[in-house]
């Protein structure tokens, strides 16, 4: 070890909202935080939800998670703003679909806002489990400066998507895959 | 080096990759789209409309193939830094064979200097032996779904154990929180039992801890996973580079029409 890592390490936390632990005893880490580093926890305990994300465990004991909370949120968000509740969709766009020759009339200011904002949830949900979105929100996005009508009806459809299927978990399956009859190559050029 | 050393138990690593060539109509680009796996647990997805326009579908996947290669040594560095143990190569698929086939092969020609740019960071990887490069079916290739813009029947197959498999552990809860949501769960699960009807698909959570299927891992076991890399160099002999005296038993390889894959 050199004279730079030895050097006590401060770190000034003005305020942190959600820490998640992993480690096989947690409390001692906590124990750690308040006792040495004078953390004021609120609370502590297994997570239940973290950064929009819900974490259960299965009827097998394995760990899941799933942005239900966060789906149910924006979808009430979405009543809101429509109204209504989107219409039900089974996939995000339709397939072959090409957004970019949409030629509708562009949004005005207060719509664009809207889009944008529709489009950054989606962009979440998308980081927290719900990939099979992606393709269609990606696709989307490059049109949040200059959104046309058409583009609206298209992340109104993904939200009528995600109402439908916003049962996605992706389960912690620590199990290797078995992959022992492929034979590993090992090449010298 | 700092890192630690690695400890407990290891992790094989997945990666799917897939491109859309000519996904963008006004600009003619192509999308990449990217799944990781670490054991059986999706843990890192993309997708992403390509920087360059490519003229051929073997083109888009082969910068798809360098960008999940990418990313696999940036993954492979950071469990390298958490001190996890990691199980011999990455497994790479993609379901282009002719860029699996000229990824593995050392002097495929590449006529377009990105393409051979690309072709060279994967093949770079395929020899230091960071990744080993497989071709899958289509069907199979979970980046499909973070390529295209797709229908449900087309990728139920793939998504349902993936993303899916909880459907009637779900179920119970969604009813127990609706108030007023228009979520139809009768209408889902309909949908949900046809498709499974349509296409055959297996998945119950069944035995205990992690023994749930995957479509995908219990398919490999069977031959869905073809090893285009063995076949193509079985009779390759690895002293066959120049500069070295010993001559190989069999023909040249270098002859093989097989190896000029890709080449045209």
């Amino acid at each position: 070890m050199d004279a730079r890592q030895r050097r006590p390490l401060r770190t000034h936390c003005g305020n942190v909202d959600d820490l998640m632990i992993a480690s096989k005893d947690p409390e001692a880490i906590v124990k750690i935080l308040v006792e040495k580093y004078q953390f004021k926890l609120k609370g502590t305990g297994p997570t239940e939800f973290h950064l929009g994300c819900d974490f259960f465990s299965d009827e097998e004991g394995v760990l899941c998670y799933a942005p239900k909370k966060y789906i149910e949120k924006i979808l009430e968000n979405y009543r809101r703003i429509y109204g209504t509740w989107p219409k039900p969709a089974t996939s995000p766009l339709t397939t072959g679909d090409h957004p970019e020759l949409d030629t509708s009339e562009l949004l005005n200011e207060d719509d664009q806002k809207i889009y944008q904002s529709l489009i950054g949830a989606l962009q979440w949900v998308i980081q927290i489990g719900c990939f099979d979105i992606q393709t269609a929100v990606t696709t989307l996005s490059r049109f949040r400066a200059m959104p046309r009508q058409g583009h609206l009806d298209r992340v109104k459809r993904i939200h009528g998507y995600l109402s439908k299927m916003c049962h996605a978990t992706i389960k912690i399956r620590t199990d290797a895959p078995d992959y022992s009859n492929i034979p590993v190559k090992m090449y010298d050029w | 080096m700092d890192a630690p050393k690695p400890k407990g138990k290891s992790v094989t690593m997945t990666s799917f990759f897939d491109a859309n060539h000519y996904h963008d109509l006004i600009s003619g680009k192509s999308v990449t789209g990217i799944l990781h796996q670490l054991n059986k647990t999706p843990i890192d997805w993309y997708s992403k409309l390509q920087s360059t326009v490519e003229t051929a579908t073997f083109g888009s996947e082969h910068i798809a193939a360098r960008t999940c290669t990418e990313q696999v040594i940036d993954l492979r560095l950071t469990l390298r830094y958490l001190g996890s143990p990691i199980n011999g190569p990455t497994m790479v698929l993609g379901d282009n064979e002719l860029v699996i086939n000229s990824a593995a092969i050392p002097h495929s020609k590449m006529y377009k200097r990105w393409v051979a740019l690309s072709y060279h960071r994967v093949g770079y990887a395929v020899a230091a032996g960071i990744i080993n490069i497989h071709h899958i079916a289509g069907k199979k290739n979970l980046a499909d779904i973070l390529s295209k813009h797709w229908d449900l029947p087309s990728v139920w197959n793939m998504m349902k154990p993936l993303l899916f498999w909880n459907w009637k552990l779900m179920v119970p809860h969604a009813e127990g929180a609706e108030e007023g949501s228009t979520i139809e769960q009768k209408d889902v699960a309909e949908l949900v039992s046809k498709l499974d009807a349509k296409y055959d698909v297996k998945v119950t959570a069944q035995g205990k801890g992690q023994k749930s299927n995957h479509s995908l891992i219990e398919g490999s076991d069977k031959d869905t996973i073809s090893s285009v890399i063995q076949s193509t160099n079985q009779s390759r002999v690895p002293s066959s580079r120049p500069g070295t005296t010993v001559h190989p038993k069999g023909k040249d390889t270098r002859l093989d029409p097989e190896h000029k894959m890709g080449t045209k």
